[in-house]
């Protein structure tokens, strides 16, 4: 299914080159280096151009330039060939190691940025293999591919321009014998592309197809899949392998050909410029130079044609990375960020705010509620009735279509975004825990994590009920959490997750679902961190479950994107509305 | 103490290939030489043409013809045979040496898995996954190359070095030899370098896989951190990771530049005696200019074997450590005794423990004396705190814990002796953390066999999920996984579900499997169930004991022994052991 991320137009080279923005300041050393290779062509050329004064010089002693001065000369550049070559090459490194960090940094910036619809659309693995295979792909390309492209291209250039310079006519035929090496390559382009394509993608798939079995091995245990995982396993590595060998056929077709190709214009100057010189026609010194110019011409050929295929797909992964770096962010789809920051008091009013994902199916119809500062609130309701939807407006994640939101009396279009987001804390079904200590997970939405001291997190822990779960680990806040915290229980979880939004001190707490996945003996201690966090705080809780949330000031029951009943547990119950009804369905299932 | 080597030793497993497949590697190693032969001798027909066009030579015997035009054109005609050799040696090797690679990459892959598939799970608590695919993965690569690949380098250096060497030498015994006067001193400090590099390289690939861990951290927290706008936090951090992987990966190529100046250094050398004892010996007449050219190019081409040493090596030696770390994976392969097949009667116990108990690690008791005998049309519950053993007791009843004490027996077969395939028959697990395939709904829901579709659906039905399928626009052929239809923790745990029933086993485990349900829902899947559950002997575990009501036992476990049983309370009050009449035949311990 990988299909649905390859980018069918074949991007051109601006897409790349584009990239090189964001490496500020490189332009000086990047002319520099490109400048250092081009002077090693040009020492090699001179060193090969004196090897020809040299042989005519050791043919007929009498000329004039003195051996001795030939040979310093040619030793001399031969010493500052490898000399500049290895600074142009090193320059060159440090300017692509720098563009890759600054594309991963200008990644990461996106990232923020980014409207979280945008993560809504994407799967998360494509965004992560944004930010990690196609930076690679395109990082391994700018330190390796890229400058020996580079120099191979500065050294046939630089030959050229020295053997027209040098014998026209020969140097022309010369070039001339390179083409069918240069044809061979742009004919077998697509082939060796297609294949070494396809043999990454269906390698990349085998490999997580074993991820996939392992992590299975319960379920391949109980249901007897154990032949058929072998036997599926077996067929698709053989068929990785068949692959293989169609990239080798072409491989092993192209490679020697080309090779065989690319020693031409030797055979073309010994076996001219052979007759040449036995007519007189042509001095010893040409013949030489010219022999040594096709020598130096040979494996940078080679080279090009061996890994110009390679720009195509840097090309393809530079043309993802850019649109990722191109798409729209909040500023336009919420627009301009305000200018109003405030200590948030905690009065939320809604004024007929209608609301969709895709302008086209209403999710929040109308809807109008005023909070006061310091209430809790229930939302109560069908999956698919708009109360998360509701809550997820309060720190802006997504654009209203119209009405109004107000914070404090002021509207969140005047609002800075961003302190109305570090102001409030969010708990949601889904608890993030990340590999790392504890004390790292509690303070991991703190942006001045040094203000909070180890008494401070104690202190919270203890009122959360977290310590509990603390007093049973050998390092207290220092104990490492595994990635997902699969080394906690779901309760544990999420004692976590309202810790660390207790140490944020929010004026403005959202829990989502936050007590679903919870087992029943955590679920008293939560209860309990729930209540305490409450306090002094305007609170807006989902839950399934209704002990969660009777004893909310207010509780709004949510159908179809409206508000259907609201008013306090007792009254609601005692309406034998909609509510009333929940709770009798939900005792009938409940137990002491 | 010398240990025998054991059956995986990877340089037996590696020189049993060869012997395999002595043939190909013969060929291969021909075809080799072929290549190099055709590559020295250019330096040779350069040396032939210059002597001939400057009257010095004609070159070998039987290319002299009456004219000296003719007897270049045969030359020529002669290179370029040499260069058709050249690039058949090349086609060759590839075909034979490069498949070879590619043949062992299979082989060790599928061995891999099928060594892999008969572990018991306690292996993801051996290894990490990550440990298990970067064996798979990396070490697999290198390990392949050897078979191939690093092979063919290192016989392109030996015949290439040795043929240039005996080149020069029948050129010029004394300029041959003084050019070469450094060579024997650089091999050593060239591997040095290399190993470092690959040191280097190692030790940014490290950092760059905790960038990637902490990148997809990043993308997977992007919710929380918009909403309390702590997105600083985590660009600082990820610039820094990445920060410090540009710069080893610096120190990599920086390093490997090192060894360019190094393998120069030799080449530097030869030209200065050349172009002076060379230039001398040319002067006295016992050297032809073109000879002296070819030794030039013999120089030239001598730098690149030199540049590959250190890599070679350092290829062969990682190789090694490589496939040791994959014939660590091999080693774990077990024989498995197949008891025989219990006479086919099912008896009416389907499971009987005997002061089952399992401990973990040095001294957490996670089961103790666990005594238990279900029937069929049992349906027990489990209920209990995190880790009192609920999975734990479970998961050792299906088969799938070792290290247990006490006996277990499973339709009157114990379960220590029954086959893979008995066991399989028997008992169906839904487990709490559902695992998908990446694949379609069908394929996940009837794994390696085929069921018609109005099978599929009723299972679906009866878990509350075949609206939702119905829904996505290919039904049930909708892919699954991270590609495709994304499914929420609760719509995962009921597919899983729907597959355990789908498997006509009588004995049915459903361990927490409604845990990320809502209860809505879930009161409406509990009241399906009843059809699904008839004559089959099931156990349930749960943290929610409303999740048990369908139960007509329950026990509570504590500290890895059954305490109680739990009095189940339904709308009408009742308590369970009034509502079913069937008694408690059980033994605490």
């Amino acid at each position: 299914m990988q299909h649905h991320d390859t980018i069918d137009h074949q991007g051109d080279i601006r897409a790349f080159l584009v990239l090189f923005r964001y490496g500020k300041g490189i332009y000086k050393n990047l002319s520099l280096s490109i400048g250092l290779v081009m002077l090693s062509s040009v020492f090699l050329m001179l060193s090969a151009k004196n090897m020809g004064a040299l042989a005519e010089a050791l043919q007929n002693p009498s000329d004039s330039i003195p051996i001795y001065r030939l040979v310093a000369m040619i030793l001399c550049f031969e010493i500052l060939n490898v000399w500049v070559t290895y600074r142009g090459r090193i320059g060159l490194a440090n300017v692509t190691n720098r563009v890759a960090f600054a594309v991963r940094q200008a990644l990461f910036q996106k990232l923020t940025v980014l409207p979280i619809a945008y993560f809504d659309h994407q799967p998360l693995g494509r965004t992560i293999t944004r930010l990690t295979a196609d930076v690679e792909g395109i990082e391994a390309f700018f330190s390796g591919t890229l400058p020996r492209i580079l120099t191979a291209t500065v050294t046939i250039l630089s030959v050229i321009v020295a053997m027209l310079l040098t014998d026209f006519k020969i140097g022309f035929w010369i070039v001339v014998s390179s083409i069918p090496s240069a044809l061979l390559t742009a004919a077998v382009r697509r082939p060796v592309r297609f294949w070494t394509r396809e043999y990454k993608k269906k390698s990349a798939a085998l490999n997580s197809t074993l991820a996939e079995y392992v992590n299975g091995l319960s379920v391949i245990r109980i249901f007897g899949l154990e032949q058929w995982s072998s036997e599926s396993f077996q067929k698709s590595s053989k068929d990785l392998m068949h692959t293989a060998f169609r990239m080798m056929n072409w491989n092993s077709f192209i490679r020697p050909l080309s090779a065989f190709l690319c020693s031409l214009p030797i055979v073309a100057i010994l076996w001219w410029g052979g007759h040449l010189s036995l007519n007189g026609a042509m001095s010893l010194g040409l013949f030489v130079a010219f022999i040594r110019y096709s020598e130096r011409y040979f494996r940078p050929i080679m080279q090009l044609s061996f890994e110009l295929h390679l720009i195509q797909d840097a090309i393809a992964s530079s043309e993802r990375v850019r649109k990722m770096l191109e798409e729209p962010e909040e500023e336009q789809t919420l627009g301009v960020r305000g200018k109003y920051t405030a200590p948030l008091q905690g009065e939320v009013e809604y004024r007929n705010v209608s609301m969709s994902y895709d302008g086209k199916k209403t999710i929040l119809n109308d809807l109008n509620f005023h909070i006061k500062s310091g209430m809790s609130v229930g939302l109560v309701g069908k999956t698919g009735s708009g109360k998360s939807t509701t809550l997820h407006l309060i720190p802006q994640l997504y654009p209203i279509q119209s009405g109004d939101i107000l914070i404090d009396g002021v509207s969140i279009k005047t609002w800075d975004r961003q302190a109305i987001r570090s102001q409030i804390g969010v708990v949601s079904q889904d608890v993030v825990i990340f590999y790392g200590t504890m004390r790292a997970n509690l303070l991991a939405t703190v942006l001045d994590a040094a203000q909070i001291d180890d008494a401070a997190l104690t202190e919270a822990c203890r009122k959360t009920g977290l310590s509990h779960v603390l007093a049973n680990m050998p390092h207290g806040l220092d104990t490492l959490l595994h990635d997902g915290g699969t080394n906690l229980s779901m309760g544990e979880r999420q004692l976590v997750a309202l810790t660390r939004m207790l140490v944020r001190n929010p004026k403005v707490l959202i829990l989502d679902e936050a007590t679903a996945n919870v087992d029943e003996p955590c679920e008293a201690l939560i209860q309990k961190a729930i209540v305490e966090l409450l306090h002094g705080r305007t609170c807006f809780i989902i839950a399934h479950r209704l002990s969660t949330i009777r004893h909310c000031d207010r509780i709004m029951v949510f159908h179809k994107g409206s508000i259907l009943e609201e008013g306090r547990h007792e009254e609601l119950l005692h309406r034998g509305g909609h509510y009333a009804e929940l709770v009798r369905r939900q005792i009938a299932n409940a137990y002491i | 103490m010398i240990k025998p080597l054991s059956k995986n030793n990877p340089y037996r497993l590696f020189l049993g290939t060869l012997r395999k497949h002595w043939l190909a590697y013969s060929l291969g190693m021909c075809a080799m030489l072929i290549t190099s032969f055709s590559e020295v001798m250019l330096p040779k027909f350069i040396q032939w043409a210059i002597e001939l066009s400057t009257h010095k030579g004609e070159g070998p015997a039987f290319f002299r013809r009456a004219d000296a035009h003719e007897t270049l054109n045969v030359m020529i005609a002669f290179l370029l045979i040499n260069l058709t050799i050249g690039w058949l040696g090349r086609v060759l090797w590839r075909q034979i040496l490069a498949r070879q690679t590619h043949k062992a990459g299979h082989h060790i892959k599928t061995k891999i898995w099928s060594v892999l598939k008969d572990q018991p799970l306690s292996l993801l608590d051996r290894h990490s996954l990550g440990d298990l695919m970067n064996r798979a993965t990396g070490d697999w690569n290198r390990t392949r190359f050897i078979h191939g690949f690093t092979i063919v380098m290192t016989f392109d250096l030996i015949f290439f070095t040795l043929l240039s060497t005996i080149s020069m030498m029948m050129i010029d015994v004394s300029t041959a030899l003084l050019c070469m006067v450094v060579l024997p001193f650089l091999p050593r400090k060239i591997i040095k370098i290399s190993k470092e590099e690959y040191k280097l390289h190692d030790f940014a690939q490290e950092q760059l896989s905790l960038l990637s861990d902490l990148i997809s951290q990043a993308v997977n927290t992007i919710r929380l951190q918009r909403s309390t706008a702590s997105e600083g936090i985590w660009l600082e951090r990820l610039g820094s990771y990445a920060n410090e992987y540009a710069k080893r990966q610096f120190q990599v190529l920086k390093a490997s530049w090192r060894i360019f100046i190094i393998a120069a250094i030799p080449t530097l050398f030869s030209y200065g005696v050349l172009y002076t004892y060379g230039i001398h010996q040319i002067q006295n007449g016992t050297l032809t200019i073109g000879a002296f050219l070819a030794l030039q190019s013999y120089v030239l081409l001598l730098q690149s074997p030199l540049f590959e040493l250190g890599n070679n090596i350092s290829e062969w030696q990682t190789g090694f450590a490589s496939y040791k770390r994959i014939s660590e994976l091999y080693d774990l392969e077990q024989n498995e005794v197949y008891a025989d097949e219990p006479s086919g009667d099912i008896h009416d116990v389907a499971i009987l423990t005997q002061n089952l108990s399992l401990t973990y690690g040095q001294d957490r008791m996670i089961l103790d004396s666990i005594n238990l005998k279900v029937s069929l049309g049992d349906r027990v519950g489990f209920i209990g705190p995190i880790g009192s053993g609920k999975s734990t007791l479970v998961h050792a009843i299906a088969g799938l814990s070792e290290n247990f004490s006490g006996g277990i027996w499973v339709c009157g077969s114990s379960v220590d002796s029954s086959s893979r395939e008995w066991m399989t028959a028997k008992i169906t697990m839904a487990p709490q953390k559902p695992f998908l395939f990446a694949g379609s709904i069908r394929h996940n829901l009837a794994p390696a066999v085929t069921l018609p579709d109005h099978e599929l659906i009723e299972a679906l039905r009866c878990v509350e999920l075949w609206n939702d399928v119905e829904q996505f626009p290919e039904g049930l052929a909708s892919w699954i996984g991270e590609w495709g239809i994304n499914l929420s923790g609760g719509q995962k745990q009921r597919l899983s579900l729907a597959r355990a029933l789908l498997k006509p086993s009588p004995i049915l485990i459903l361990d927490d499997c409604l845990s990320a349900v809502d209860s809505v829902t879930e009161a409406k899947i509990l009241h399906n169930l009843g059809l699904f559950l008839e004559n089959r002997a099931v156990l349930w575990t749960a943290h929610r004991l409303s999740s048990l009501q369908l139960c007509n036992r329950i026990f509570r476990l504590e500290n890895g022994t059954i305490r109680d049983i739990a009095q189940l309370h339904t709308d009408t009050q009742k308590p369970i052991s009034e509502l079913s009449g069937r008694e408690i035949d059980f033994a605490t311990s």
